[in-house]
């Protein structure tokens, strides 16, 4: 008889939120709340701490850009702190964030090619406003298994990435 | 504020009733962090409070006997007290035990002489007594209350005793008051446009902004996608219930009591069933911005009937159970029978481990032909 399990993730914009969402939809990876938190630059408000169900497991998704762990750090220990509800904290580090991760996983040198954006502040906004992502991302050959695969470097490699725990083996081709 | 402990009888429906809110023990790691009057770290009280149980179980009454105690002990105004008496031909009595600004316990006993329907009240006919003690640096609540104890019960005028009791504040809101939140509105206009904006908006998202309004006082124009409507004294304006949902429209009594809690200047709240309308998810991230955002000292009741509201990550001693037993309403925290911050509540709630279920065997009738 299997555990319940609640995933929640956090990421730390817009653009990820919709792109969980899509790989979700896809069934490539685990289902789950998602939340915009960017735990590297922010730490934790308490109220957060109260609406932990039990067996929660936490998913931090973060790009490796920056130079300051410190925060990030704080936040892991907190929630460890919070173990009777805290089931597992996953760690899953962008290389170097999520346009470079886009990148490897479709094949791509120019991002923009992914919607025919101007310029790369348009992708962003493009991407937000795209109405079926999963099919822009199987119309440029995505693999789930090139993304978020990719080890850290830097003041980042003492986190492991832990994308595999929430990817599931087949995705959904439709 | 913080309300230690209640007692009621022949008052508001309960009879023979107390509830204590402090707790004897330390909770190793518990989420509700400060649960401990300042710089005293001994006197332990509840902070958080969830009240839960049956229809008609006195949820929203207990709210309105504070509040009729409060403004009998703040105002001298019996008014609501003597109409609220049970059986007038019996004595009625409440006790309160609490702690206002300073680290003072102050208790105040109030017994209401029987009467017949016929008699007014007089204020000879409460006889109250007053007592006070110190809490010092290492007191718990049993100390203190032993020293009230010990103390001689002097019984005098309420309208002269009461010049002498701290004042406090307040701030309870109903499912359908309005009265509480003037105030609120018109001294923390800025607090509560930013608690509209966020709120109002993420109950539904077509809305694109809530402002002040630049013509009226007291006014919020409520900019939605499909029209634009207002709310004027903390409501909105009849002709636009149609538009918005319920749940919408509840929110704007959640924004008062967010920017109300935010303003620090009430320092108690008590919600009544503000949620009803708003869906599980929500109520709980609400709860626990409410929660996260009480000041020292303070203390928070929440209501509600919602069930998920058990998966929280809270301790046990957070939850009160009222329940009906023929007429007589009793209160049980959580704690007393999980004794294991491990116990799950849920599972207890659902195995009626608290002995609150309601019966549902009349529902049988439906069954006869």
């Amino acid at each position: 008889m299997g555990h319940r399990r609640i995933f929640r993730y956090l990421v730390e914009g817009k653009c990820e939120k919709i792109l969980v969402e899509s790989l979700q939809k896809m069934e490539y990876i685990e289902p789950g709340a998602i939340e915009i938190f960017n735990v590297v630059g922010h730490c934790l408000p308490q109220r957060k701490l109260y609406s932990l169900q039990p067996n929660t497991i936490i998913v931090m998704i973060f790009d490796t850009d920056t130079t300051q762990i410190d925060i990030l750090k704080d936040n892991i220990s907190l929630l460890k702190a919070h173990r009777k509800r805290v089931r597992q904290i996953l760690c899953i580090p962008q290389v170097q964030n999520l346009e470079e991760e886009l990148k490897r996983s479709c094949s791509l040198t120019d991002l923009r090619n992914l919607f025919g954006s101007k310029s790369e502040k348009d992708f962003k906004r493009d991407l937000i406003k795209c109405s079926n992502l999963g099919q822009a991302l199987r119309n440029h050959s995505f693999s789930i298994e090139a993304f978020w695969s990719s080890k850290p470097t830097g003041i980042f490699c003492q986190f492991q990435n832990e994308s595999s725990i929430i990817k599931k083996r087949m995705g959904k081709t439709k | 504020m913080i309300v230690m402990s209640v007692a009621l009888d022949n008052l508001y429906g309960f009879k023979e009733f107390s509830v204590n809110f402090s707790y004897p023990k330390k909770i190793v790691d518990s989420p509700l962090t400060d649960e401990h009057l300042s710089d005293r770290p001994s006197f332990r009280y509840k902070r958080v409070n969830i009240i839960m149980g049956g229809n008609a179980t006195g949820k929203t009454t207990f709210g309105k006997a504070l509040m009729g105690i409060f403004n009998f002990i703040r105002k001298k105004d019996a008014t609501h007290l003597i109409n609220q008496i049970c059986d007038t031909q019996k004595l009625a009595h409440f006790s309160l035990e609490f702690v206002a600004r300073e680290k003072i316990l102050w208790r105040v006993e109030t017994w209401i002489e029987a009467r017949d329907g016929s008699e007014q009240y007089k204020a000879s006919d409460f006889r109250v007594s007053v007592k006070q003690t110190p809490i010092g640096k290492r007191d718990t609540f049993e100390n203190c209350r032993n020293r009230l104890d010990d103390q001689k019960t002097v019984y005098g005028s309420y309208i002269e005793l009461f010049d002498n009791v701290e004042s406090f504040g307040w701030y309870f809101t109903f499912p359908n008051d309005g009265a509480t939140t003037e105030k609120v509105h018109s001294e923390n206009p800025d607090l509560f446009e930013r608690a509209l904006n966020i709120v109002m908006k993420t109950l539904d998202p077509a809305i694109e902004n809530v402002r002040k309004s630049r013509d009226l006082e007291n006014s919020y124009v409520i900019k939605h996608a499909s029209f634009e409507t207002m709310i004027k004294e903390g409501k909105l304006i009849d002709e636009a219930r149609t538009l918005l949902s319920t749940g919408t429209i509840h929110g704007i009594d959640i924004s008062l009591l967010i920017s109300a809690i935010m303003s620090r200047q009430y320092g108690w709240y008590y919600c009544d069933e503000k949620y009803s309308f708003i869906q599980s998810d929500l109520e709980q991230e609400l709860l626990a911005l409410m929660m996260a955002t009480l000041g020292p000292d303070e203390q928070f009741f929440f209501t509600t009937h919602n069930s998920d509201i058990l998966d929280m990550n809270l301790p046990h001693h957070a939850y009160l159970f009222l329940k009906k037993e023929g007429e007589y309403i009793s209160a049980v925290f959580a704690d007393y029978y999980l004794k294991r911050n491990t116990d799950n509540l849920r599972q207890a709630v659902l195995n009626n481990r608290f002995f609150i279920k309601p019966d549902f065997s009349l529902l049988s009738k439906f069954d006869d032909k």
